[in-house]
């Protein structure tokens, strides 16, 4: 029981704060009936699990911080695996190098989104990263030599090979979300400060 | 006047039809960039249906001699085109391209069905299911081919749409209706019997939302009319046999699994292409069992489960069924993608205009993230794989290009009988030359369940003294096959391990031996 208790509360720190009910009376801005909501589903159903609660009330920014902490890692990971070869032609930057550079890079932001920025710059910052990343896959050619590669995955297609034949769209795909998610956390937060003003 | 105008205009734009029409103008593009006419082999099996047709168009008495294990309403069909409107290759492709129109009509169709309450949003759902279906790697080729598994899957598809879409306010007339569904499924299963996936689906949704009596009553309409038709066109057919239409599929089935195991299979990487579709029709089937058990959820999931048993059990599978995967996905996808957009852009709307409440309940970022995840998705792995087909399609080998083809034309009139196998079967076509009819289908499938050895089309081939003989790596290789030739033909063009050989009594001019042709270049 303590350690649900424990798990709720941490939930409910960790949430929106529109929904949450320490949070949420904070800020004025939860109705009642969603703050009960919430707590019952948390701590009173036992049908449902902690899990879908966290899941059920993840933040925006949780779910940006998460997947660009797992790409900062998976190329600081493949760095230190040897996945990225060091020899690839090309790059401006010496590939490790370059791997660890935004390994960095990502790991950073990702904090800096998760627990530092406001809300609506972090959601900002996203989308410029998105728009940044989606230009850099433009003008790779400028950066990388045909078959130079990127070390955009940590190189994990040397261990993954199926994964190989994906990965232009996959690092495509994931420049857009970044873009589209940024775009939509940014006009989402938008909405309550115009609200919030007027 | 101005009032009416503007009106009309509005009218127009709230159209439902626009998703549907959006979806038939992309295959129009296909339509236009692919060589219908001059392309000579679209897909893997379009030259078999090819040269059938003309067989049985030149003499409709050559069926008898003709080893066929597919059924013979399509290839009966376009050979009637042929007498109609001359022998081209575009007939049974645009014939597919129509059932492929008729597809998307059904999508969006059932799609709606998704959507009582919303209209607009089941026509958009539609719509995007018909977009999410072309784009499906291969899909827009198979489109334009002259296979018969493409168009018998969608007329059953039509099939389904009528009998479930539809719902006329008598009961008998409704009776009626489901006749007419069991009629357009015979059909179909006569195009190609694997037209029959989308009947456990059909029944399966029958029983939903109906009570007990009528759905017997419609049960029994529908099974009437499937048998009547189909007895009719198997008594009108030039044959009609079980062991052939089925029996040999089981046979090759066994004799694959025994002969590679898990090879020729269906591949889980052939999925991995398609990521976009996949997520969104994850969506759509969480959305779908959610709402309960319609009759669309009923459908499309049983059809989605009968396509992958089939992908799971069916040896060998080849990657074109995996069309019988993307129509339950493709609708599903549609279904999942709508509602998921709608979901995501709803609480930026509400989030303005209501009070700072809880827009989302909680879950409003992770509708977003899955909403932005699905489009990113699509816009990063349908473009390139979608121009990569139109791409293969434009580019496909001319017939009016093609130089065996030229060379095989210049004899074409004092030509009764060629020899020609698989892509080369298209060629013999387009140079409007017959293929022995016992010859007219010698697919892998026939020599594994001992249909035909390499011995037995030997001396087919010699009983019937072809004048041309267009020969592949494979006979050109074999002793046998060189021996008989040089003895009695001529070699008139040779390229990539290919061989043409013409008759000596039409005197053909022989290919000039190497050094020849080097000194015509003055090297």
């Amino acid at each position: 029981m303590a350690v649900r208790m424990a798990l709720c509360i941490m939930v409910l720190r960790t949430q929106e704060p529109h929904v949450g009910v320490l949070p949420a009376v904070a800020r004025g801005r939860a109705t009642t009936v969603e703050s009960v909501s919430c707590w019952r589903h948390s701590f009173f159903d036992r049908t449902t699990t902690i899990i879908q609660v966290v899941m059920y009330h993840m933040s925006w920014q949780t779910i940006a911080a998460v997947l660009l902490l797992s790409l900062g890692s998976l190329k600081m990971v493949g760095v230190i695996m040897g996945w990225v070869n060091p020899k690839a032609p090309g790059f401006l930057l010496d590939p490790v190098m370059l791997a660890w550079v935004m390994g960095v890079l990502e790991v950073s932001l990702a904090v800096l989104i998760r627990f530092c920025l406001p809300r609506v710059a972090g959601a900002a910052v996203l989308a410029g990263l998105g728009f940044v990343f989606i230009f850099y896959r433009g003008v790779e050619g400028i950066f990388v030599q045909p078959g130079g590669g990127c070390p955009c995955l940590g190189g994990i297609t040397s261990v993954a090979p199926w994964l190989r034949a994906f990965e232009q769209p996959l690092l495509t795909a994931l420049a857009l979300f970044l873009l589209l998610f940024g775009a939509w956390a940014y006009l989402w937060e938008s909405s309550f400060i115009k609200k919030s003003s007027a | 006047m101005g009032v009416i105008i503007h009106q009309e205009i509005k009218r127009l734009v709230r159209w439902r039809g626009w998703p549907l029409t959006a979806s038939l103008g992309l295959l129009l593009v296909i339509a236009l960039v692919a060589p219908l006419e001059e392309g000579i082999a679209i897909g893997g099996d379009d030259s078999f249906e090819l040269g059938k047709s003309l067989l049985l168009a030149r003499d409709p008495g050559l069926a008898d001699r003709m080893w066929n294990d597919q059924p013979w309403l399509h290839t009966l069909l376009t050979a009637r085109l042929f007498r109609l409107l001359g022998e081209h290759a575009a007939i049974p492709r645009v014939f597919t391209l129509l059932s492929t129109a008729a597809l998307l009509w059904a999508l969006w169709w059932l799609a709606g069905l998704a959507f009582h309450r919303d209209r607009g949003l089941g026509a958009l759902a539609g719509g995007v299911a018909g977009v999410l279906y072309l784009t499906a790697p291969e899909s827009s080729i198979l489109a334009c081919s002259a296979m018969i598994g493409p168009p018998a899957l969608c007329w059953a598809m039509v099939a389904a749409a009528i009998g479930l879409g539809t719902s006329p306010n008598r009961q008998h007339r409704q009776t009626l209706l489901w006749v007419g569904v069991g009629g357009i499924l015979a059909c179909a299963a006569h195009v190609k019997l694997t037209a029959l996936i989308v009947s456990p689906a059909l029944v399966a949704s029958l029983f939903v939302g109906r009570p007990g009596k009528s759905t017997l009553t419609f049960l029994a309409a529908l099974w009437g009319g499937f048998v009547t038709v189909f007895v009719v066109i198997a008594l009108s057919s030039p044959s009609f046999s079980f062991q052939d239409l089925w029996g040999s599929h089981q046979q090759a089935r066994s004799e694959y699994l025994q002969a590679s195991g898990q090879e020729n299979g269906f591949e889980l990487r052939w999925l991995f292409q398609v990521p976009a579709l996949l997520a969104a029709a994850l969506a759509g089937l969480v959305v779908s069992v959610r709402r309960g058990f319609s009759v669309f959820t009923v459908f499309t999931i049983c059809l989605l489960m009968t396509a992958v048993c089939i992908a799971f059990f069916q040896r060998p599978y080849w990657q074109f069924y995996l069309l019988q995967l993307y129509v339950p996905l493709s609708l599903l996808g549609g279904v999942g993608m709508v509602v998921l957009l709608r979901s995501a852009l709803k609480p930026l709307r509400l989030g303005a205009s209501q009070n700072g409440h809880s827009v989302s309940g909680g879950h409003a970022p992770l509708v977003g993230a899955a909403a932005c995840a699905m489009v990113a998705l699509c816009l990063a792995f349908i473009p390139p794989s979608f121009t990569k087909d139109l791409r293969l399609l434009r580019s496909a080998p001319l017939a009016s290009e093609d130089s065996a083809s030229l060379v095989m034309r210049e004899y074409a009139s004092r030509t009764q009988w060629c020899y020609a196998r698989g892509y080369n079967l298209a060629r013999a076509f387009h140079a409007g030359l017959m293929i022995p009819p016992e010859l007219a289908v010698v697919s892998k499938k026939r020599f594994m369940i001992g249909g035909i050895t390499e011995k037995e089309v030997l001396e087919t081939v010699k009983q019937y003294q072809p004048e041309q003989l267009l020969l592949g790596s494979r006979e050109v290789q074999d002793e046998q096959w060189q021996q008989w030739v040089q003895a009695e033909y001529v070699l008139v063009y040779s390229a990539s391990g290919e061989q043409l050989w013409v008759s000596k009594t039409l005197n053909p001019k022989s290919l000039p031996e190497k050094e020849e042709r080097v000194k015509r270049f003055g090297l």
